[in-house]
């Protein structure tokens, strides 16, 4: 019935280096069960006060790169972590968001209906201070972050000698923030993580293949468009060549998006843009992957992610390029008013090897449009092979 | 994996209130991925030709797109018919009460069908993403047996091709409010349906289905005895309520779930004195908690006392504890409630059955 | 196969605080103890006070000192639950099991699982009570807001699963055979809860306002504290005037034909003892000098009403049309047919006495406007009268909660399954210890052996079973000398989330961590102090300590322990 027991002890480990720019935390070659969290993640500002993170990525908003080595073998990464955190956000169900990520990964998401509208959480929003005693700190399940720690239960000593956490922190502060008039600069608190370590001394990561999952990336550039003016890419993207990708998730991002100092509650980088007349066609392996246009519809779009990626917590509207009246759905000026047209990812199971991976993106938007990024996420099978000689990760 | 489109066998520009539909899956050597089955389109709703909704024009929020349909039948080339749901969005507007609360529907699955928590925001959904682009897309996953399967169906040893009939609305069952009238339009373009499929791995292994049957009765009296059959072996019985002056009515909401204000409730099948529920029901509390067991409620329900003072939000039903066979023996319902003569009610009930493919 | 049976309790009805309900279970079969619930029988019996007019129902529902709203569910009405059988002697014994069970609700039920549980329960899902679900309908009546059938205060029915309050609850399997005769002995308490009365408006005399006397030429503008009521509010009345609502000044100056002033309320301030003061956006209109002002009322919304006109020799009949700020009846108002009412009006500058009437039917008219009626006539007109204004108000009450019965519906299975040799739950131990008002303290505990969890909790308060932040700044807990953590947890930092966690990851299925926002209403949040304990076939000892950033107040600390048991 219970998991804490004499053979379970619980460590805080500070992290071994801290700079503005990376953090480092080393764990002793024991045995560790893989749950493993980060806590105190969290800053504090330089000159002002009550801020609050980005309503999608919350308290991982200023983590640009994670990576778990051990020594220094790469064992699996999550570039762009901000990006990820905030999808994965999404796929949490609204009470989850609402009740509970508030408070640990201190994202802003969830809704109430009252009076028959929309209305954003009952929770207030966590604030970032100039004080790193009163800044709010979040806790992060690294489970969620590194499909290594997923694939097994305890992670071995004997094996693993040098496991070490190796954060990068995000540099451009005003995109971290869901407002940011007056931000001069961030500084990060040290992390901690919290482990569980396995004193079973018979214990011990098995030999042989442990699949798991890892999330790469890649990005397409896409050129400014006029208003109203018709817009067709077609390549390759070739980040997942010769990679098993078991789902792609793809994000319209707006880079430029968040240099202006910008209202509250607004979702910047950390989120995907609908587009007037948008179409994706997806090529993999010489065969088109859907039949007729592709992805042609945002109903359609929003559909397919959902029957891939699991629900996402949006309210209607959220992935409509526009909304001609918001009245009487939304709560005026609440959390989802300000979200509708910023939440549209493409989604969708690829389940293959991939030799050749190309797009064919089209869309003729309804505002002028700055230049963006196409951001793929892909899951991609690793292997992890342990012998009596050490061990070898793998693509699959 | 491959994901398919088709569109309907008699395929047109637009789709208008009460058209039937066809739709012919064929997926030869491969296997349909359980649950898949999609149906998109656009719909576009206005006052008259050209003119926006403005205000007291709704459809059921929370069923959505799902309105559009009022009927489905499955049928597969190598059996037949497998199911006829008359009523479906009345049956699916139950299943969104029983399953969620108002907060539940800010999720995808459900914003891509066009489903809103409340009416009251629902010509905001009419008038759509831009003044003059009144076509709204949606996508909705029709709750149908071959939606409700426990493993994907191979073409070549189940079903071989796959019939989906389907039939839009009238306009009185579709929408509702004060400005509805003959002249309100519904049209809905680019229908289609959207499938996905496995390779066949020639495994021949059972395959189950929750299939519906639906059945419609009217009541006059406060003290009804009602006896239904139904040509299955079922696990469960779900019923709402509707004032028959209400039906169709462009006034009311088609798909209310009426309150007839039942004071007593009693359900027999088998043997009365092997009976599963030893004691009548005679509180709303309980007759809504069997109810909502009925209909396989996680937790999460939108039966609000708000509700309920306005006479809505309300259902009768029963999970069985193990499967009836209702093609032999009749199941009653004995209940008594403010119904009168004057005040007639239909009751809708939906039996869920589990057949093996 | 399983049936539904309904036991009744060893000692009927209706039941005071510290009774013992008593069940008897028979010594045959077997029970899935996992599906078995409790129904509550309670009610609420309404006397009305103050006016002659009884309506036949009221709005009412419970409430819980110290909150603005109940964020608990049903098992508060049970203070102590016993488990007894012939074979096993006391299978469990849990005190306070209902200050246990309504922090556990607190942190186990999202937002959503409470709203979801409004039909059958007294938890409440709103953090405000000003836009409270409730004065729609709640448990405790059968309302009715459109028709013409009367509303009736009815008896609720409300829903407990053994498990609520019982570590027995999780078993699936309970074999009467082999326990035989089996007693389960709950406890009453209603001590946490007290009825209230949701109202629509508050009695005319009680916001009566100060006459307004102005010198000079001036604008009548009300000012901070200018327009404050007289009477205040008593514990069981709610004010819903807010911010916004129409304000009517009714004015004859100079003795003259009185003329009202719509305006609207742009500030509502307590003041203290109950006591409100208002001011408005705009001023009411100019007077000059000497001009009195000789009344003003305050018409609150969603209902605002028309104006009406008669001519002739009139009775200002039973129709009172009265328009909604929706089209649609979700946002209908929260009249309802049989309320008890009083119309104020005030017909060509005089204001009226109040009409004691009741409502006799509400229907929606084409425009989908509220058409209400009064069951008696709100009073004649002569020729040429006009009646300048309409608002109502409702009657108060005294309450009683009258908890009627308590039965147990049981699931028995039809045919008995295979025993196992011995089941494992988890119940719940619990050690008090009065604190003083202090910034430091610390206290030992015993551990019993298979202890898996503790929860320390200090409510403030004797009326409020919610353990509350009060000045928590941080705790740590020692088990046997070994510290459980290598620093203090810091109250709302990541360390004491993770200690949450820990927690309710090991405390098994049956709890599950959904809210890490818990709060009694007004941003007022819970703290408790938890940690899991290493599973110990010994007696471990416990060292709390905490600290304080002032003293706070003296309380009860008490510390729960989660045991794990073998049938």
């Amino acid at each position: 019935m219970s998991f804490y027991n004499s053979q379970v002890k619980t460590h805080v480990v500070e992290s071994h280096y801290h700079d503005n720019t990376r953090s480092e935390i080393r764990l002793e070659p024991r045995n560790w069960f893989s749950n493993w969290r980060l806590a105190n993640v969290g800053a504090t500002m330089a000159g002002i006060n009550d801020k609050r993170w980005a309503m999608t990525s919350g308290c991982c908003s200023g983590i640009r790169n994670i990576y778990l080595y051990d020594g220094n073998q790469l064992l699996d990464q999550k570039q762009e972590c901000h990006q990820h955190v905030a999808f994965n956000s999404l796929r949490q169900t609204n009470d989850y968001n609402q009740d509970v990520d508030k408070e640990l990964l201190q994202t802003h998401l969830g809704y109430q209906v009252l009076d028959d509208k929309i209305t954003g959480s009952h929770s207030p929003a966590k604030i970032i201070t100039n004080d790193a005693t009163t800044t709010s700190t979040g806790w992060v399940n690294l489970r969620n972050v590194f499909g290594f720690l997923k694939g097994m239960n305890t992670i071995s000593g004997q094996t693993f000698h040098n496991l070490r956490v190796l954060i990068e922190w995000r540099q451009d502060f005003i995109n971290l923030m869901q407002e940011s008039a007056g931000l001069t600069g961030l500084t990060y608190l040290k992390p901690q993580l919290i482990v569980d370590e396995n004193l079973n001394t018979n214990s011990k990561t098995p030999t042989g293949s442990i699949p798991y999952w890892s999330n790469e990336i890649d990005r397409l550039e896409i050129d400014a468009v006029a208003i109203n003016t018709p817009y067709s890419l077609k390549t390759r993207v070739n980040g997942f060549n010769n990679k098993f990708v078991r789902r792609m998730a793809i994000a319209n991002v707006n880079a430029t998006l968040g240099n202006a100092t910008a209202a509250a509650n607004t979702l910047k980088i950390d989120t995907s843009y609908p587009e007037k007349l948008e179409n994706l066609q997806v090529i993999v392996n010489n065969n088109r992957l859907f039949e007729y246009k592709g992805i042609d519809s945002q109903a359609k779009k929003l559909a397919l992610l959902s029957d891939h990626w699991g629900d996402m917590n949006v309210p209607l509207g959220a992935d409509w390029y526009a909304m001609t009246n918001s009245a009487e759905i939304y709560n005026a000026n609440s959390v989802p008013d300000y979200m509708k047209g910023k939440l549209s990812y493409y989604g969708f199971s690829v389940n293959d090897k991939l030799s050749n991976f190309e797009v064919e993106y089209d869309k003729t938007p309804h505002a002028n449009r700055a230049a963006c990024q196409l951001l793929f996420m892909g899951e991609v099978l690793k292997e992890l092979t342990i012998s009596n000689n050490g061990y070898v990760i793998s693509n699959v | 994996m491959s994901y398919h489109t088709i569109f309907p066998t008699a395929q047109k520009a637009t789709y208008s209130p009460t058209n039937n539909i066809d739709f012919k899956l064929t997926f030869e050597n491969k296997k349909l991925k359980a649950n898949s089955i999609r149906v998109s389109g656009k719909v576009q709703v206005e006052l008259t030709t050209g003119v926006p909704i403005a205000d007291q024009v709704a459809w059921d929020s929370l069923n959505g797109s799902h309105n559009l349909f009022s009927e489905w039948t499955t049928s597969f080339e190598s059996s037949g018919i497998q199911e006829n749901i008359t009523d479906y969005p009345r049956y699916h507007k139950m299943k969104m009460e029983a399953q969620n609360c108002q907060e539940d529907f800010q999720k995808s699955s459900f914003a891509s069908a066009l489903q809103t928590p409340s009416n009251a925001g629902v010509e905001n959904v009419f008038t759509g993403m831009a003044a003059a682009d009144y076509a709204i897309p949606f996508s909705l996953k029709p709750n149908i047996c071959v939606n409700n399967m426990s493993g994907d169906l191979s073409f070549n040893k189940k079903s071989r091709s796959v019939y989906l009939q389907t039939r839009i609305g009238s306009l009185a069952e579709i929408l509702f409010g004060q400005e509805v009238t003959s002249n309100t339009i519904i049209n809905i373009t680019e229908l289609q349906i959207n499938y996905e499929t496995v390779p066949e791995d020639n495994k021949d292994e059972p395959l189950s289905m929750v299939v519906l049957h639906s059945v419609k009765q009217v009541i006059n009296t406060s003290s009804a005895n009602i006896n239904s059959k139904v040509p299955a072996v079922v696990v469960g019985m779900s019923a709402s309520f509707q004032l028959v002056t209400h039906e169709k009515s462009m006034e009311y909401n088609n798909y209310a779930t009426e309150d007839p204000n039942v004071s007593r409730l009693q359900l027999f099948w088998n043997d009365m004195n092997n009976n599963y529920i030893s004691f009548p029901l005679e509180s709303r509390e309980e007759i809504l908690l069997n109810y909502l067991e009925s209909m396989n409620s996680r937790g999460h329900n939108d039966m609000l006392w708000s509700k309920a003072s306005i006479d809505l939000g309300f259902g009768c039903g029963v999970k069985f504890p193990e499967p009836v066979d209702l093609r032999n023996q009749t199941m009653g319902v004995q209940i008594e409630s403010g119904i009168t003569n004057a005040t007639p009610h239909y009751i809708y009930m939906y039996f869920q059955s589990i057949v093996q493919v | 196969m399983f049936k539904l049976e309904k036991i009744n309790s060893q000692n009927s009805g209706p039941h005071i605080t510290n009774d013992n309900i008593i069940f008897n279970l028979d010594n045959y079969g077997s029970l899935d103890l996992s599906k078995s619930y409790f129904n509550i029988r309670a009610r609420i019996d309404c006397t009305a006070t103050g006016a002659t007019s009884q309506g036949s129902a009221y709005n009412v529902s419970l409430a819980s000192l110290g909150s603005t709203y109940i964020p608990y569910g049903n098992s508060i009405f049970f203070k102590h639950w016993r488990f007894e059988s012939q074979k096993s002697g006391v299978i469990e014994d849990i005190r306070n099991v209902n200050m246990l069970k309504a922090n556990l609700d607190c942190l186990t039920r999202s937002s959503s699982d409470k709203k979801s549980g409004n039909y059958n329960s007294i938890s409440q899902y709103y953090d405000d009570t000003f836009s409270s679900p409730d004065i729609y309908g709640t448990v405790f009546s059968n309302l009715h807001r459109l028709g013409t059938v009367n509303s009736s205060n009815v008896v609720a029915n409300l829903k407990m699963s053994v498990s609520e309050v019982a570590g027995v609850g999780a078993l699936d399997f309970y074999d009467c055979d082999k326990e035989g005769l089996t007693r389960g002995t709950l406890q009453l308490d209603t001590s946490y809860v007290f009825p209230v009365q949701y109202s629509p408006y508050r009695a005319s005399g009680a916001v009566a306002c100060d006459n307004y006397t102005a010198i000079g030429v001036q604008a009548l503008g009300i000012g901070d504290g200018a327009l404050v009521s007289t009477a205040a509010l008593t514990a069981d009345q709610q004010i819903l005037i807010t911010v916004g609502a129409t304000v009517l000044c009714t004015r004859s100056i100079d003795g003259g034909a009185a003329a009202t002033v719509a305006g609207t309320l742009a500030t509502v301030n307590a003041i203290g003892g109950g006591l409100f003061d208002f001011t408005t956006v705009a001023t009411l209109g100019a007077m000059t000098d000497g001009q009195v002002a000789s009344g003003i009322s305050i018409v609150v919304g969603p209902l605002e009403c028309d104006d009406y006109t008669s001519a002739g020799a009139q009775t200002l009949g039973v129709t009172i049309a009265l328009v909604t700020d929706s089209t649609f009846p979700f946002n209908s108002s929260n009249l309802f047919v049989g309320q008890s009412i009083q119309v104020y009006r005030s017909i060509a500058g005089a204001a009226i006495a109040a009409v004691e009437t009741t409502i006799a039917s509400i229907t929606r008219d084409a425009n989908d406007n509220l058409v209400i009626t009064t069951a008696t006539s709100c009073g004649a007109l002569t020729n040429g009268q006009a009646v300048t204004h309409i608002y109502i108000g409702t009657n108060t009450c005294t309450m009683d909660l009258v908890i009627e019965d308590v039965n147990l519906v049981a699931v028995r299975h039809m045919s008995k399954p295979p025993s196992p040799d011995s089941q494992l739950f988890s119940s719940w131990n619990v050690e008090q210890v009065n604190v003083p008002a202090t910034t430091q303290y610390n206290h030992l505990f015993e551990i019993e052996p298979s202890t898996i969890n503790v929860l320390a909790l200090s409510p403030t308060t004797a009326t409020n079973p919610i353990s509350l932040v009060d000045s928590l700044t941080s705790y740590r807990i020692r088990v046997d000398d070994i510290d459980q953590t290598n620093r203090d947890v810091e109250f709302k930092s990541s360390l004491y989330y993770d200690s949450l966690m820990r927690t309710f990851n090991n405390m098994g299925s049956g709890y599950q961590l959904r809210n890490l926002y818990p709060t009694v209403g007004n941003g007022v949040e819970m703290a408790v102090m938890t940690s899991p304990i290493s599973n110990s076939p010994n007696t471990q000892m416990l060292q709390l300590s905490y600290n304080n950033s002032i003293a706070g107040t003296a309380k009860v600390l008490s510390l729960y322990k989660q045991v794990v048991k073998k049938l």
